[in-house]
């Protein structure tokens, strides 16, 4: 399906291709889509995780509630990891974002429990261009299975769904606004 | 002498089945054949499909990951081709095998790159010294050309018996590239196998390229001495007429500082350098200077303070001519590879050149012949510099707040930003006088200018980064040991037991490039944390320059404080990026030295030999360019894994272990036959990692082999668990995959293993003696 965006990706020259997802200019669409997922993974990267998003806390805090409230797996690839285990959060992997998503488009993988793919592999805190790869992966050898969700406020053409390059401050409402959704 | 080509003539010949008159048969090569002390082994000099049974033995342990850059081909006229999913291009190409071809072009490009600079320079030193150079390495190097050895299956004694290796790695190169033509390989493994089979090509013409300039130009030959030199953007003597060097040839570097002495002159001229061509001329001149690697280009032009840029090949930005003119500074070219679309002035009169030059008549030349460029170039900075007005294209801190009042704060110039630098609030703070922003960005800056393009405005912000730093300049002066060349025979004799035993950790190589994505220091502490721990660090090109300019906690350099020997704890700086086969070559000359394997045309053994037992790790940080595309893959190649930075993901093919498939992580017992699982070891062969925290535990972890004794297993595992501890806050969960007996398992850590392995049902399993390879089982069962 070719579309035709109103919006560039937030690096002009992240168009890979035909194919691309959503870029969402409503965050509840994304809360929605993450609260209805059967079997969600989050993965959380290195990148600015530490940034205030209001109410004196971090983004890595309000990933970190969201993971404990929801119970949500999650795999930690750089020092994140840390924090999740000092939290008493015992992360599903501490790994690569490459090998999690190498695992991710084999077709034979049972998931990190045994017991199938996951529906939704949402990313979060992590660099826009390694993102942009590990999504552009994604888009092509795992979308029948497992499909990609950017929580930065990056428009991601690879990724199914994201926030349309929202500036900061809307960013910081939006996260809260899909996490306490999906929370609820 | 070896004979290099021969002729049979014969008048009449005769033979029971045939009758011939004036029959003459010429042969144009023939091996150089005085190598008695070791059989020929079953690949030499390796055709396109002979390695191809290794290579899948790696592919099906490591199969590639693709992630694509572009969905599309676009190489030939039936295209573009969409070639997203499971689609077809109009040649029936899939997209993982279009990812495959892709960085076999790749490959194909870097390993060119080495092999046409070792071509040049090869020929260059026969016209310059005579074909009869010996390759004498020292009294301390008998193994001199491991890589050739092992792949070629010569042993070279002169420098004319290079051509053959060259040769080969040229057919090579062009069957692997013809490979690449529409309608050709339909599985990407097979590309894949070739990208592995190029790119060993690659070390050996980087091999060659090294040794023929140690030997021509007598640079340190395994030096672990090799004198300290000067560092920096603020080691220039502004009082000195100053000729930049930019690229990775060092010919005609040489021909300077050669000239400069025969005419009385040496010390008159400041001669530093961008990139390799910087870090081989230190090898030659100790005085020579060393600005910085490739993210310097801009910063040093744009101060204003060269007067004539000389440029080769390589790395070199190719609006040089542009930034030069903007400083009122010449350029002068010499390499083939890198015309810049000037005219050949080869044949000119050279005073006359010059005069033109200096006069501003003339903004470049390009002149292939690199004594006479040389010439041109010193007698050019000597007139231009007392009367040069030193024009900087740098705005002044005035400058820069009116300039700064255009941002319209678009951010096109952030996103523009390879590393997504907050260059706009950084701009529009400096539109107050600020500029704090613009200076913290400075040291993650790779100054490569695409936020200028990106401005809409015109607002040079790149330019803006830099001013804002200049106050700091004046202290950028930093140490780096000069290139020592390979590892020595006697060092191997000395690490090489600890090494395959496991007692010596691992080597950290640091293997170049410049695309970092927060600047140098994550490379250097890095470094610093191996260095502590006891690894042994060795460095090469713009890697060996991150390390230099940094500095420890008591004031030293990292190549102060730590020796330079190829040992626990020591840091060598092997050179430039073509020394990068001393590194693939000190691996061989562990099997060699230590383990007695033959190396003649014997790749596949040796390149098992090294998977199985040496705990070497290559890290290319800023991995940016084809030649690094094809080093790691030659190192892959080799059986050496290696990490690449975020960035490296865009080289859109990663070759990851499935540790989840334990049918993958199998060896045979080289001395029963039997199939052993083994441990995931090494995890990886190449990998991207996010940060320099993820690298460092990675490292550790890919330092662990097969055939590690218990104690070095344990010593090993002791690093890895520490680091992840430290940095994650906890025990790796896999950790009980790497116990093969009780006695692997670290003391400091037992009763948490013990634990671990109690609830995993783990049961001692004995040590192999591994191998991949069935042929090398000594008694089958």
């Amino acid at each position: 399906m070719i579309k035709i965006f109103k919006i560039k990706p937030w690096r002009p020259t992240h168009i890979n291709g035909p194919i691309a997802g959503t870029p969402v200019y409503k965050p509840e669409i994304i809360g929605k889509i993450i609260k209805k997922a059967k079997r969600p993974l989050l993965i959380v990267g290195g990148y600015e995780y530490d940034v205030d998003i209001g109410n004196g806390k971090t983004y890595l805090d309000l990933l970190v509630e969201l993971v404990k409230k929801k119970k949500i797996p999650v795999v930690a690839t750089t020092e994140v990891a840390k924090t999740f285990v000092e939290k008493d959060i015992k992360p599903v992997a501490i790994m690569s974002v490459s090998n999690v998503i190498h695992r991710v488009c084999d077709e034979n993988w049972k998931g990190f429990d045994g017991k199938g793919h996951y529906d939704w592999v949402i990313i979060a805190a992590m660099v826009y261009y390694l993102q942009s790869q590990m999504f552009s992966a994604m888009k092509h050898f795992s979308y029948k299975w497992s499909k990609g969700i950017s929580l930065d406020r990056y428009f991601q053409p690879n990724a199914s769904f994201c926030l349309a390059n929202f500036k900061v401050e809307e960013w910081k409402k939006a996260i809260n606004d899909i996490v306490k959704l999906i929370m609820e | 002498m070896a004979k290099e080509s021969a002729t049979f003539k014969f008048d009449s010949l005769s033979t029971p089945n045939i009758k011939v008159k004036g029959l003459q048969i010429n042969i144009r090569e023939l091996p150089v054949e005085e190598w008695t002390e070791e059989p020929q082994g079953p690949h030499p000099m390796p055709e396109l499909v002979d390695l191809r049974n290794w290579f899948h033995i790696l592919l099906r342990r490591y199969p590639p990951f693709y992630a694509p850059v572009c969905d599309y081909c676009c190489l030939c006229t039936f295209g573009k081709c969409d070639l997203s999913r499971e689609k077809h291009g109009a040649c029936g190409l899939t997209l993982p095998t279009q990812q495959a071809r892709f960085v076999t072009i790749a490959c194909c490009i870097g390993a060119s790159c080495h092999c046409g600079h070792s071509r040049h320079l090869l020929h260059h030193l026969i016209e310059k010294f005579g074909r009869n150079v010996p390759i004498d390495m020292g009294t301390e190097i008998e193994l001199e050309a491991p890589v050739v050895r092992t792949v070629i299956g010569i042993k070279p004694r002169i420098i004319k018996d290079l051509e053959v290796a060259l040769n080969q790695t040229e057919t090579e190169i062009m069957h692997t590239l013809a490979s690449t033509h529409t309608g050709q390989e339909s599985a990407a493994i097979d590309y894949e196998a070739k990208a592995l089979l190029v790119s060993v090509y690659d070390h050996v013409g980087m091999e060659v390229a090294d040794l023929v300039q140690i030997v021509a130009y007598n640079f340190p030959k395994g030096d672990e001495d090799a004198p300290l030199v000067d560092l920096g953007l603020g080691v220039i003597d502004k009082d000195k007429p100053f000729l930049l060097l930019i690229g990775h040839n060092v010919a005609g570097a040489i021909e300077i500082v050669d000239y400069l002495k025969e005419t009385g002159k040496y010390g008159t001229i400041e001669l530093g350098g961008i990139c390799c061509t910087a870090l081989d001329s230190t090898r030659y001149d100790f005085g020579a200077k060393i600005i910085g690697p490739i993210t310097y280009q801009l910063r040093i032009v744009r101060s204003g303070l060269p007067d004539v840029i000389m440029v080769d090949e390589q790395c070199i930005r190719t609006d040089i001519i542009e930034e030069a003119k903007a400083i009122n500074a010449r350029v002068i070219a010499w390499n083939e590879k890198a015309c810049h679309g000037l005219p050949d002035s080869t044949h000119e009169d050279e005073d006359k050149l010059v005069e033109e030059l200096v006069a501003g008549k003339r903004d470049a030349v390009l002149i292939f012949d690199t004594e006479k460029a040389s010439r041109v170039a010193v007698k050019t900075v000597e007139k231009m510099f007392p009367i040069r007005k030193k024009q900087r294209n740098l705005p002044t801190d005035k400058e820069m707040i009116e300039i700064a009042k255009k941002c319209s704060g678009c951010f096109n110039c952030q996103r523009a930003c390879p590393n997504n630098l907050y260059t706009t609030e950084a701009v529009i703070a400096a539109q107050s006088g600020d500029f704090t922003k613009l200076e913290g960005l400075y040291e993650s800056c790779l100054a490569c200018g695409r936020c200028e393009d990106a401005c809409p405005n015109g607002i040079p912000v790149t330019g803006m980064i830099i001013q804002s730093w200049q106050k700091n300049v004046r202290n950028e002066k930093w140490k780096i040991r000069a290139g020592r060349g390979p590892v020595k025979d006697t060092e191997i004799r000395a690490v090489g037991a600890p090494l395959v035993l496991g007692e010596i950790p691992g080597i950290i190589a640091l293997i170049g490039c410049g695309n970092l994505p927060n600047g140098n220091m994550e490379v250097a502490r890095l470094a610093e944390e191996f260095l502590k721990r006891r690894y042994i660090v060795v460095a090469t090109g713009c890697h060996a320059m991150d390390l230099g300019r940094y500095r420890t906690e008591d004031g030293l350099t990292l190549y102060e404080k730590y020796p330079g020997v190829f040992d626990a704890g020591g840091l060598c700086n092997i050179g430039s990026c073509v020394s990068n086969a001393h590194i693939s070559g000190a691996c061989i000359k562990v099997a060699s030295i230590f383990a007695r394997r033959n190396l003649r045309g014997n790749f596949e053994e040796i390149a098992d030999y090294i998977l199985n037992r040496i705990g070497a790790v290559g890290i290319s940080w800023g991995a940016m360019s084809q030649k690094a595309a094809s080093i790691a893959t030659g190192f892959n190649a080799f059986g050496v894994p290696a990490i690449v930075g975020p960035h490296g993901s865009k080289y859109r093919r990663q070759y990851l272990g499935k540790t989840y498939n334990e049918d993958a992580w199998f060896i045979h017992d080289a001395r029963t036959g039997e199939k052993f699982k083994i441990g995931p070891a090494p995890e990886n062969l190449i990998m991207s990692c996010e940060t320099i925290d993820e690298a460092t535990v990675m490292a550790a972890k890919l330092c662990i082999r097969p055939a590690d004794n218990f104690k070095g297993r344990a010593v090993k595992l002791t690093h890895w668990i520490d680091l992840h501890k430290k940095i994650y806050g906890t025990m790796p969960d896999d950790v009980w995959k790497f116990i093969r007996v009780e006695a692997d398992i670290p003391l400091t850590f037992k009763s948490e293993i013990m634990k671990m392995l109690k609830e995993k049902g783990w049961k001692e399993k004995s040590i192999p003696d591994p191998t991949n390879l069935p042929r090398l089982i000594k008694k089958k069962k």
